[in-house]
């Protein structure tokens, strides 16, 4: 188990706006655990409430219910020129549109942060503000307005500026929305190099691809927070058909070593690892039963039962190191799910098949590892 | 130099246009208080000191014949006189050249013009005039006339003509302006003043200062010097007051400075506005990078000071303008008045105390201002802040938007409704150009107003005085000699000869309080048609009348003269009697030289006096009614009465009147003018300033227009229209507005300023007038945005910032 404290934690996080058509559900029942050094994408379609879950952590918004906490900062409590404040201290942040100050020259932007923080003495701004604008690739260009420069430069500079107090977290609203390929990519390599250097970056993006490329992406459907494991599990499924199984789930946690699964009994759910590692294990006719496979996060199983006469094909257990928690769907709603997603019946039943030729083979091979 | 300063400070430079529009109207207001009240102070300081210089008497004091020297120093036994100083003052005929025209003059003589202890005149050029052939020149007149020393002046001396060198030029401080009366002041030595049966060592008049001063211990002292003369069969025929402290015409100069130090306020006040208009519209332009600021760090605290900086600097640069602009004015006007006044100013000077109110309205106006837009913006939270808002968010439609779409509709082309409706989309902005705006278009109805009202009471009151010269002689004179001569003169066509006499009124026991120069009963026939006073309580003489008073109602307001009010009179020699206040009358204008006058019968007049068909006060209609008509008829009566020893004193046309009178008008009126074109201008501002930000507002969907397919023209169309639609809807709003006040404040402008209640007419000529000058202003204020709006290229308004 990670005990590395959280950098963000978001509990029970509720947000409700009113409109003139009555009260709006911006967020529901947030639960959102970041740790240190993680590159966290936030992905979800326009109106999903990506921005709002952006603006609970920056401290930009506050939430109608529920807590708010970055590095263990209670930030929900925080009076407006404290929220100011700490994030002019603590966070950096990245927008779509670059918001530069029009009438500041690229350095004098870069410098605005240490100024209002008071960090850094007067004479060593200036050289940091260069230092870092060379370190996003604008050497030379400080002294030019934003209005001048290109948008991939200017969005640069607004990173530049994000690190001026050399905040612990940074966090983008789609920093790369605004710009060409090449320069969405000169900025994402920034952020890798950001997350190696030790920074925890978060990064809201409608683009599936770059979300890819960080550690971890948290789907948000209509103000909820789809479970990872279920997206990594089930990817062809869309938003929406994420989230109506992250609500029909159930979770159910197992002890190291327990079984989850015995071979031959009946079969009735569809399993999601969500935490710790399962073990499958087959028999071999005399011989020592093997652990065929390993399973982690994001993992899944009982789809072989459920194409093939629901009696489980194997015996798995969760492994002797952790405790493992699982989520699990019943197959009567799984059934009503691959009703609706073609391409997701497609990829379980193909998974299904591979896995019963593995099941198959790895019966009759030796195995390195032996079952206790 | 920090970011955030240089931020204050780029943002000022980088909108110069919008600089410079906050600034002038800061300017405007700040220079009008520099100017008004800089010449208020400056003016009191210098009339007074003025007046102080020159030993003011308390009593002027003039018999009706000249009398021995020792018989006025011995007044100086009179308990409270301090002392007294003899002069001669004798009314003359002049001119500047042989074949130039006769002018009314007053030769003014002193003991020893080198040992003047009141009233004193001062040298300017030459020697004091010693030997009976020299003379000396007052030199406001000598400026007037264009003489000077060594030129010479022709004075008709028993119709002869007598010419005198021009020796001195010399200072008389208690003279009237050229302007306001063409009454030319010389100086002569005692035996000069022989030639115009003075003869030398006998005078005519005295100062007298008293001992302690008191307005009502100066009083007891000429009424206790009457009664010692009048023991001596010695007649008083006049007596004049003077405040030592106060110069005679601060009056004046206070009232119409309050009239104009308001109307200054009220320009700060206005500038004001438009600041927090600008300081508004800023944050709201703002607000985005009020919102980043926050979010990378700024607290509420430091947004409040950035932009109540700028509204101070805003207040720094118009104080440097208007500050030494108000200043050179407000000198050069005080410069101006006191020269009237014939007061030397030697210095440019600055009023201290008017440098505090200037920084003060600069400074702490605009700080105040900013105030509310500034603490409602840094109050905006960051997610509001940096919302985006599309082409144009935070709309709403109320009632008045459907009223002008529906207008729009039925009664005009789309381009002009869609104007209409631009100009409702921010009420507040609105409110605040249209309340500049409507002030401006009031405070200029209202002024013409005035100026109508006060045309229509001058016409009035010389419609009502039915005679167009007075002559006046310097003895009485018979009746029957005055019509056996003043028919010679072919358009003389009517005249009446009217008896005028000093007296004292004395009210429940006590002495009133005179008006300034003193109370004269003029005896008018009861069935004259020469004059119809307007009545205001009781009513005028009719034939019968027995011991009856007419009085000003002004004089019957401070003495609390109602109509049925029994007063004793004392006409000196006559003795004292009851007489009976029976009308009031309202009184043109009440100035230092105006004469409080109370009107009898002449028949009673006459019973009383003993003195029965003669007078000195000759009032003439003529044929001809044009001003050098009246004129030259005058001239002629006057050549005609003294040729039979039938000697003048001094005459007045009903136009010069006229004109007088206009004179005194026209000074207050072009300030207030002046101070109604600097409102109008604030106004203009205004408006410009409220299209420009509309037109930075709007720059995205200035730029969707130009993509759909808007030229150039329909955008200017856009601009130019609504600024002319806020110009005309202030100018109807102006009319109601005015319609309520001018007349509050003709009635009290009038009383304040002249003292006279004015007949009132609502200047109806000016509306349409400032239809005009509003349209020139909305076209002026809405050109300079609206061309700039059609340089927006769709590019640059829909890149994102």
């Amino acid at each position: 188990m990670n005990n590395t404290p959280l950098v963000i934690d978001l509990r029970s996080v509720h947000k409700y706006y009113k409109s003139a058509a009555g009260d709006y559900h911006a967020l529901n029942d947030i639960d959102l655990q970041i740790r240190p050094g993680e590159f966290v994408s936030i992905i979800g379609k326009s109106g999903s409430g990506k921005s709002t879950l952006l603006n609970m952590i920056t401290g930009i918004d506050r939430p109608t219910q529920g807590e708010v906490w970055v590095n263990g900062t209670a930030i929900h409590d925080l009076s407006e020129n404290q929220l100011a404040v700490w994030r002019g201290d603590s966070v950096g942040i990245i927008f779509q549109f670059f918001q530069l100050l029009p009438a500041l020259s690229l350095l004098q932007n870069v410098m605005l942060p240490m100024e209002l923080a008071g960090k850094y003495a007067r004479n060593e701004r200036r050289d940091r503000a260069l230092q870092l604008l060379r370190s996003v690739d604008l050497a030379g260009q400080e002294h030019k307005l934003p209005s001048t420069v290109s948008g991939g430069q200017q969005q640069r500079a607004a990173v530049a500026r994000a690190l001026a107090n050399d905040p612990k977290l940074i966090i983008a609203d789609e920093p790369t929305g605004n710009l060409d390929s090449k320069s969405a990519e000169t900025i994402f390599s920034l952020f890798n190099q950001l997350v190696a250097d030790g920074k925890t970056v978060i990064v809201v993006t409608h683009d599936s691809s770059l979300a890819r490329r960080t550690h971890r992406t948290a789907l948000i459907t209509d103000g909820e927070i789809v479970n990872e494991y279920i997206a990594k599990a089930m990817p062809t499924l869309t938003p929406q058909q994420l989230l109506t199984v992250s609500h029909r789930v159930k979770p159910q946690s197992y002890e190291p070593g327990s079984m989850i699964l015995v071979e031959g009994k009946n079969s009735d759910n569809f399993f999601i690892i969500s935490k710790g590692t399962v073990d499958i294990v087959l028999p071999r006719p005399n011989q020592s039963d093997v652990i065929a496979l390993q399973l982690g996060p994001g993992k899944y199983f009982g789809e072989m039962e459920f194409f093939h006469e629901r009696r489980n094909k194997a015996s798995i257990r969760a492994s002797l190191n952790s405790a493992v928690e699982v989520l699990a769907l019943s197959y009567e709603m799984l059934t009503d799910i691959l009703n609706t997603s073609e391409p997701t019946r497609e990829a379980l039943r193909s998974a299904a098949e591979q896995h019963e030729k593995e099941n198959i083979s790895k019966r009759s091979v030796p195995s390195k590892k032996k079952a206790s | 130099m920090s970011i955030l300063w240089y931020k204050i400070w780029s943002d000022l430079w980088h909108n110069k246009t919008r600089t410079a529009l906050a600034v002038l109207s800061i300017a405007a207001g700040v220079f009008a208080v520099g100017a008004i009240f800089g010449m208020s102070d400056l003016l009191m300081v210098n009339l007074d000191e003025a007046h102080h210089e020159v030993i003011p008497p308390h009593i002027d004091m003039a018999v009706t014949t000249p009398v021995d020297l020792d018989v006025l120093l011995n007044l100086r036994d009179v308990p409270g006189v301090e002392n007294i100083e003899p002069y001669n003052s004798v009314t003359i005929q002049y001119k500047t050249t042989p074949d130039g025209s006769w002018r009314q003059g007053v030769i003014h003589m002193r003991g020893e013009f080198n040992d003047q202890q009141y009233e004193l005149v001062q040298l300017r050029q030459g020697h004091w005039p010693h030997t009976k052939d020299e003379i000396g020149v007052e030199r406001m007149a000598a400026e007037f006339l264009k003489v000077g020393v060594g030129d010479s002046i022709i004075i008709k001396v028993h119709e002869k003509e007598r010419t005198y060198p021009i020796t001195s030029l010399i200072r008389h401080p208690f003279v009237p302006p050229p302007q306001f009366m063409d009454l030319a002041f010389f100086f002569m030595s005692g035996d000069g003043l022989e030639s115009f049966d003075i003869p030398d060592g006998k005078f005519q008049s005295f100062f007298i200062r008293v001992t302690p001063y008191s307005p009502e211990f100066a009083r007891e002292v000429a009424s206790a010097i009457k009664e010692k003369l009048a023991k001596q069969n010695i007649e008083v025929a006049g007596v004049m007051y003077q405040d030592p402290e106060e110069h005679w015409g601060r009056a004046f100069f206070e009232s119409m400075t309050m009239v104009q130090k308001m109307l200054a306020i009220l320009c700060v006040v206005i500038s004001a506005i438009l600041v927090y208009n600008t300081l508004f519209n800023i944050i709201t332009q703002q607000i985005n990078q009020i919102g980043i600021l926050k979010a990378i760090g700024s607290k509420s605290g430091t947004i409040i000071q950035i932009y109540l900086i700028s509204a101070f600097l805003y207040g720094v640069l118009a104080l440097l303008i208007a500050l030494p602009l108000g200043a050179l004015v407000a000198s050069e006007v005080t410069d101006i008045f006191l020269r009237l006044f014939n007061i030397d100013t030697y210095q440019f000077e600055i009023s201290q105390q008017t440098v505090v109110y200037q920084v003060a309205s600069a400074l702490i106006a605009p700080l105040l201002a900013g105030l509310p837009p500034t603490l409602r913006g840094a109050s905006i939270s960051v997610r509001e802040a940096i919302a985006s808002y599309g082409l144009g968010g935070g709309f709403r439609s109320t009632w008045l938007d459907r009223i002008a779409e529906k207008i729009g509709q039925r009664f005009l082309p789309s381009h002009y409704a869609t104007a209409l409706g631009n100009m409702l989309r921010h009420k507040g902005r609105l409110f605040l150009t249209q309340a500049v705006l409507i002030c401006a278009g009031s405070g200029f109805l209202i002024v013409m107003s005035l100026v109508s009202s006060l045309n229509l009471t001058l016409d009035n009151y010389f419609s009502r005085l039915n005679y167009d010269t007075v002559i006046v002689f310097n003895s009485n004179q018979r009746v029957g000699r005055v019509n056996s001569y003043y028919n010679q003169v072919a358009e003389a066509d009517q005249v009446e000869l009217r008896m005028l006499k000093s007296a004292i009124l004395y009210l429940e026991g006590q002495r009133a309080k005179e008006a300034g120069i003193g109370i004269y009963l003029e005896g008018i026939p009861s069935s004259s048609d020469f004059f119809e006073p307007l009545i205001v309580a009781g009513r005028w003489l009719k034939p019968g009348d027995g011991r009856v008073l007419v009085v000003s109602r002004d004089f019957s307001e401070k003495n609390n003269l109602q109509p049925g009010k029994l007063v004793r009179m004392d006409l000196g020699n006559f003795g004292e009697s009851e007489w009976q206040v029976i009308g009031t009358y309202e009184p043109v204008f009440v100035g230092s030289f105006n004469q409080e006058i109370i009107y009898t019968s002449s028949e009673t007049l006459s019973q009383v006096t003993k003195k029965f068909k003669e007078g000195t006060y000759l009032y003439v209609r003529t044929d001809r009614h044009g001003q050098a008509d009246v004129k030259q008829i005058t001239e002629d009566l006057t050549d005609l009465f003294n040729s039979h020893n039938m000697d003048v004193s001094i005459s007045q046309t009903s136009p010069d009147l006229r004109n007088t009178y206009q004179w005194q008008f026209n000074t207050v009126i072009f300030m207030l003018l002046g101070l109604s074109i600097i409102v109008a201008l604030v106004g203009g501002l205004a408006l410009m300033g409220a299209l420009s930000i509309g037109v930075i507002e709007r720059t995205k969907e200035i730029g969707v227009l130009r993509a759909v397919g808007a030229r150039s023209r329909s955008i200017l169309g856009l601009f130019v229209m609504e600024g002319l639609f806020q110009g005309w809807i202030s100018w109807l709003a102006s009319i109601p507005v005015a319609l309520i006040i001018s007349p509050i404040v003709s009635v009290s402008l009038g009383q304040t300023l002249f003292g006279a209640t004015l007949d009132y007419q609502y200047n109806w000529g000016a509306v349409v007038f400032w239809l005009v000058v509003v349209t020139v202003i909305s076209l002026l204020a809405s050109i300079l945005p609206a061309r700039r709006a059609t340089h927006i290229s769709v590019r640059d308004s829909l890149a994102y910032a």
